[in-house]
């Protein structure tokens, strides 16, 4: 490859991606750059052709010289349309979250990633140095979004099969059983009867919730709620003088719920909490996927510039 | 090792003590740095625009004909400015880290 070689390829290059006059003054520019390089090479000695090589070599593949000047000709501003970038990614990470509700058998795991890689193509694409932050920011955006829509569509659908299907009706009469046994005991216990040895106890216990979406549990540990377990005399005595007053302060506030769920069947807060849950939920396994796709990407785009340089010295060389 | 070094600092070091063209600037801090340093020369000159956008340099071609192949970059006075700043924290950032690699230093400088 000749400098003429070499310039032609990076008019065209340039041409794709800035004005003709920045493009031309470029050229320009790098033609006088190329020569001079030449002609010092030249005054130590090296013949003209290996000169001109050298020189070519010096200033690096066409492809990764254009992108550095095509991010700096968007970076000051001189491109018309800069907020295309972002508001595309954007959409497409919207479009996509709301395509995959829509689809059977996408699965989450398909959803983050392809977000994720459109994110990254995005970033590659529009990545300059003062960008950086408006790329990102848009994508952030678009994914919380596009998961908060899809996790409330979800949950007004479940919502309204659960209503339909009469399980809340089968929901809230268990739940009176239950209360009412809870009750029993907990009058029980406060009248000084013996504890019982076998129903609900308050015992402490350490309850395991695996999040939607999640790959991996979080839990926590609650104290006072009812556990139906077989204990001695002994135990059952200390779990409730540990934890009587807090299990008396859960049958307190599920009664309270009960009462709201009688009299408000179709009340929002369950469907508020579930979609902050599979929101919430799915945003971090959105993100982790994110990261790690990311740093893949970055990598990968990494290796293929040091390729590329690789390729261009054999082919000058 | 490879190390992070402030390119745009460096090229208005260079363009500080006089104005020069894109490849005069190469030459030049392979020069100054003993051949150590060496500026990639395809990034340069997305960094001499980025300098000009900021109006740290100003740039014209050679002896004002439009049809020149070479573009003579000259530093501006907010371009000092922000090279005074650049060292200065540069500095900063090297005392700081010779204190920590080589405590001794310290001491010997003292005394």
């Amino acid at each position: 490859m000749n400098s003429a070689e070499y310039l032609d390829q990076l008019r065209q290059q340039l041409t794709k991606r800035t004005s003709e006059g920045f493009a031309s003054d470029c050229i320009r520019e790098l033609e006088g750059h190329l020569l001079a390089s030449r002609a010092a090479r030249e005054e130590l000695g090296e013949n003209p052709i290996e000169a001109e090589r050298r020189a070519i070599l010096d200033l690096g593949p066409v492809r990764l010289v254009a992108r550095d000047l095509a991010r700096q000709y968007r970076d000051t501003g001189r491109q018309a349309e800069p907020a295309l970038g972002p508001i595309l990614m954007f959409g497409l990470i919207f479009a996509y979250g709301l395509v995959s509700f829509a689809t059977p058998g996408l699965s989450s795991f398909t959803t983050a990633s392809s977000a994720a890689i459109v994110g990254a193509i995005g970033w590659r694409t529009w990545q300059t140095r003062r960008w950086l932050v408006r790329p990102l920011m848009s994508w952030i955006v678009g994914a919380v979004v596009a998961v908060l829509a899809v996790s409330l569509f979800a949950s007004l659908r479940q919502a309204e099969a659960f209503r339909a299907s009469g399980e809340q009706a089968r929901m809230i009469r268990q739940d009176e059983i239950a209360l009412a046994r809870d009750r029993a005991a907990l009058a029980a216990w406060q009248q000084g009867a013996p504890p019982l040895t076998q129903g609900p106890s308050p015992v402490a216990y350490t309850q395991q919730t695996f999040l939607p979406l999640v790959p991996w549990a979080f839990s926590w540990v609650g104290s006072g709620e009812p556990s139906l377990t077989a204990m001695d005399a002994k135990t059952a005595r200390r779990a409730w003088e540990k934890h009587g007053a807090a299990f008396a302060e859960a049958v307190k506030g599920r009664e309270e719920q009960l009462a709201r769920q009688k009299s408000h069947p179709g009340e929002l807060a369950p469907i508020a909490r579930n979609l902050v849950q599979q929101g919430g939920s799915a945003l971090v396994f959105l993100l982790a996927v994110v990261a790690a796709w990311n740093w893949l990407f970055l990598t990968l785009f990494s290796l293929l510039d040091r390729l590329e340089v690789t390729r261009f010295r054999r082919q000058v060389g | 090792m490879r190390l992070q070094s402030d390119t745009k600092a460096i090229v208005l070091a260079i363009l500080a003590e006089r104005p020069a063209h894109g490849y005069a600037v190469v030459k030049a801090v392979r020069e100054k740095s003993g051949g150590k340093l060496r500026l990639s020369e395809g990034q340069l000159y997305p960094v001499l625009y980025a300098l000009e956008a900021a109006e740290w340099v100003t740039a014209e071609w050679e002896n004002g004909d439009p049809e020149s192949r070479r573009r003579i970059y000259a530093i501006t006075d907010a371009g000092r400015a922000e090279l005074a700043d650049r060292t200065k924290r540069w500095s900063d950032f090297a005392a700081s880290v010779t204190r920590l690699l080589r405590p001794d230093a310290t001491t010997e400088a003292k005394s």
